[in-house]
């Protein structure tokens, strides 16, 4: 299986926060022979990879599971429309005019976010995206009866569609800026590694890093590798900024996040070997929100972390784009990571 | 010819305003097996079918439906490769940005493309959504070169989204605006074929361009058609919870929404409500006090003017790629056109 392939199998599992099982299980038979698993008590998948040597202390690799989406809190009496909460970090500029999928047990209702048609709008009226609370997904239910039926408070519900390639060797689509961190990760496992790493697959990132949080705590690594999506606004038409990373220019060494600095020599050792193994990279000085990397580094007695970020237009949208381009020199580049890690931890 | 199959077909192809070439096609290929005579398709992409040709004295029934959809059309090419679109018809910008859409350029197949957008964490995070003449649109490729060989100024842009079914009867997807009205019009149409020998009218079906910009392709092929009839089938609102229900009385199930307008034909609206009633369709009224927003309001005063009714299948969120209908209002109002043709003139079924 390709990397393109690996993200689109993953990308066409719907994993909300807390809702995760149908990623793990994708993940799980990705995986190849002669890794150890386990799933913890909140649902993260720590694999054990056996290296050349051991390395003093554990090292970890992460990428999270989850996408962001919404969780069902009841039916309208009056419309039989499902009403919903956000589950993560979405904005109201994207909810209307989605199909969504509800998970209810193993299947899958398909469903749609409409809004009032422009047309009727009063002149009063600001044709601005509605709040979420304001919403519906309509199953097209007659009857308030029927759509209880089908869906149950606490159901999971996440954009519909899938990644698909597009352009110049990019991909688009749903949970693609959550997801392929993932499939990237697994590809590492693919290979023959210098030192022993325990991979973990995370839940709950979007809603503070929950799983992240407790499998360092399990792991008590002696540095952590955290793979995430780097938001990127580097299209002059659209309003470039000019610190964002850009796509097609590979894999980001990012200095901090929102609300803490990364480990320093990591950060300075990673820059050396992408020169050396000739793998373009770029750096992030400057960070909006916090995730899985503040989390790893906080986790138990704390420890140092490298963060390598993935460009992503229109990040936590229901159609992300990422360049094959990073991602295959991501890939490429996390092997020499495991060995320049090993060596500084030894 | 079965609705759910029909809107699924017709749905899925392309048909911006002004460049209905590929849904006009297909449109024609759908009558051609009940069509008297050979379907006409004219410069403005019209589709023309002729069920009967009126004899001396007779009326002379249009059954019209347009078959355009909204969309945007590429205005030009940016240096970083992003495409500038302006809308072509009434698009709501609030559901644009990063929405995946297909270009309709150069090549055979469609090229995909996510509407551009700048998440809040990276801007202002009360930013205003993008005005619909503002929008650009992202093929993935940073080189304007490459973008110049596959899309051209021009070349339409629509929703990329499939056609699904929802619960019991009902479908979502892009263009059931207007394309659940044209699906009406050809059930009706070969239903009435069925029994052209019995009918006392001249009965022409009529696919239209460019409704949504302004009725233009029906106020031309409806002059050359001259009917002394018309009914319209257009999509209408549904109340949703965002809606007042007492303004808006549209409900998805029940039936055709027959329309009262200055514009239309009072007796033809109440003889439609009638005609629903003794033949058990359901049926459901829409008051407008002035103009009713679709082709009617044209064909009505075509030459010395035309008895016109307006059918009216209920829609929620219109010109949304996820308008819901439901398929049973789309046969009803197939067969509320089928009886009026056979009364009209004199014809008993």
């Amino acid at each position: 299986m390709t990397l393109s392939e690996r993200i689109q199998e993953l990308c066409g599992a719907v994993g909300t926060p807390g809702n995760e099982v149908e990623v793990r299980r994708r993940i799980s038979s990705l995986l190849p022979d002669g890794c150890t698993r386990r799933v913890d008590t909140l649902g993260n998948l720590l694999v054990e990879k056996k290296g050349a040597k051991a390395p003093a202390s554990p090292i970890l690799f992460s990428a999270h599971m989850d996408e962001p989406g919404l969780i069902v809190e009841n039916v309208d009496p009056l419309t039989a429309g499902v009403r919903f909460a956000l589950s993560g970090n979405l904005d109201t500029h994207l909810l209307s005019g989605r199909k969504v999928w509800v998970l209810s047990g193993t299947e899958r209702i398909p469903g749609v976010i409409g809004i009032k048609p422009i047309h009727v709008l009063r002149s009063t009226e600001p044709d601005e995206p509605m709040p979420a609370e304001d919403l519906f997904i309509d199953l097209g239910c007659m009857k308030k009866e029927d759509a209880e039926k089908l869906v149950h408070p606490g159901d999971a519900a996440a954009f519909a569609g899938a990644v698909t390639p597009f352009g110049h060797r990019m991909l688009r689509g749903r949970a693609l800026d959550s997801r392929s961190a993932c499939a990237v990760l697994l590809g590492l496992l693919e290979q023959d590694l210098p030192y022993d790493i325990t991979a973990v697959f995370t839940v709950q990132r979007e809603t503070g890093s929950a799983g992240m949080k407790t499998a360092a705590f399990q792991v008590q690594p002696g540095a952590a590798v955290v793979l995430e999506s780097v938001p990127s606004a580097d299209l002059a038409s659209l309003g470039a900024k000019k610190d964002s990373p850009k796509l097609e220019e590979g894999p980001v060494l990012s200095l901090r996040e929102q609300k803490s600095f990364y480990d320093r020599e990591l950060f300075v050792r990673c820059q050396e070997l992408a020169e050396q193994e000739k793998i373009p990279v770029q750096i992030r000085s400057a960070a909006f929100g916090t995730g899985n990397g503040l989390a790893a580094q906080t986790a138990g007695r704390g420890t140092r972390v490298l963060e390598l970020g993935i460009p992503s237009r229109y990040s936590r949208t229901p159609c992300c784009v990422q360049s094959l381009k990073d991602l295959d020199a991501l890939e490429k580049l996390l092997l020499p990571v495991v060995g320049m890690v090993g060596d500084i931890l030894s | 010819m079965d609705a759910v199959e029909l809107i699924d077909i017709l749905t899925q192809i392309r048909g911006v305003s002004g460049e209905e070439t590929a849904v006009s096609e297909r449109i024609a290929q759908l009558c051609a097996p009940f069509s008297e005579q050979p379907v006409r398709t004219d410069h403005f992409h019209n589709v023309i079918c002729t069920i009967r040709p009126p004899k001396e004295g007779e009326p002379h029934l249009l059954l019209e439906a347009h078959l355009d959809e909204i969309g945007f059309m590429v205005s030009s090419i940016a240096d970083d490769g992003l495409l500038r679109v302006v809308p072509c018809g009434g698009v709501d910008r609030r559901l644009q940005p990063a929405s995946p859409v297909l270009v309709w350029g150069k090549p055979q197949t469609p090229v995909p493309g996510v509407v551009g957008y700048l998440p809040p964490s990276l801007d202002d995070p009360q930013h205003p959504t993008p005005k619909a003449d503002e929008m650009v649109v992202d093929i993935g490729y940073s080189s304007k070169e490459k973008v110049k060989t596959l899309v051209s100024p021009g070349d339409r842009i629509t929703a990329d989204m499939e056609t699904i079914r929802l619960q019991g009867t009902r479908v979502t997807g892009k263009a059931l605006d207007n394309r659940s009205g044209c699906a009406a019009v050809l059930l009706a149409g070969e239903m009435i074929a069925a029994c052209r020998d019995r009918l006392r009218c001249g009965v022409t079906l009529l696919f239209g361009s460019m409704e949504e910009v302004g009725s233009v392709g029906t106020r031309s092929a409806a002059y050359d058609i001259s009917p002394t009839h018309a009914i319209a089938v257009d999509v209408s609102f549904s109340a949703t919870h965002d809606m007042s229900p007492q303004k808006y009385t549209g409900k998805l199930g029940d039936g055709p929404m027959i329309g009262y307008s200055p514009v239309l034909s009072k007796d033809l609206s109440r003889y439609l409500e009638k005609q629903a009633r003794k033949n058990s369709i359901p049926c459901q009224t829409e008051i407008m006090g002035g103009r009713t927003g679709t082709d009617a309001d044209a064909i009505a005063i075509i030459r010395g003017g035309v008895k016109t009714g307006l059918l009216s299948i209920p829609q929620r969120y219109m010109h949304t790629p996820v308008e819901v209908i439901d398929t049973e209002d789309v046969r009803q109002t197939a067969m509320l056109m089928l009886f009026y043709a056979y009364d009209l003139g004199g014809g008993v079924l």
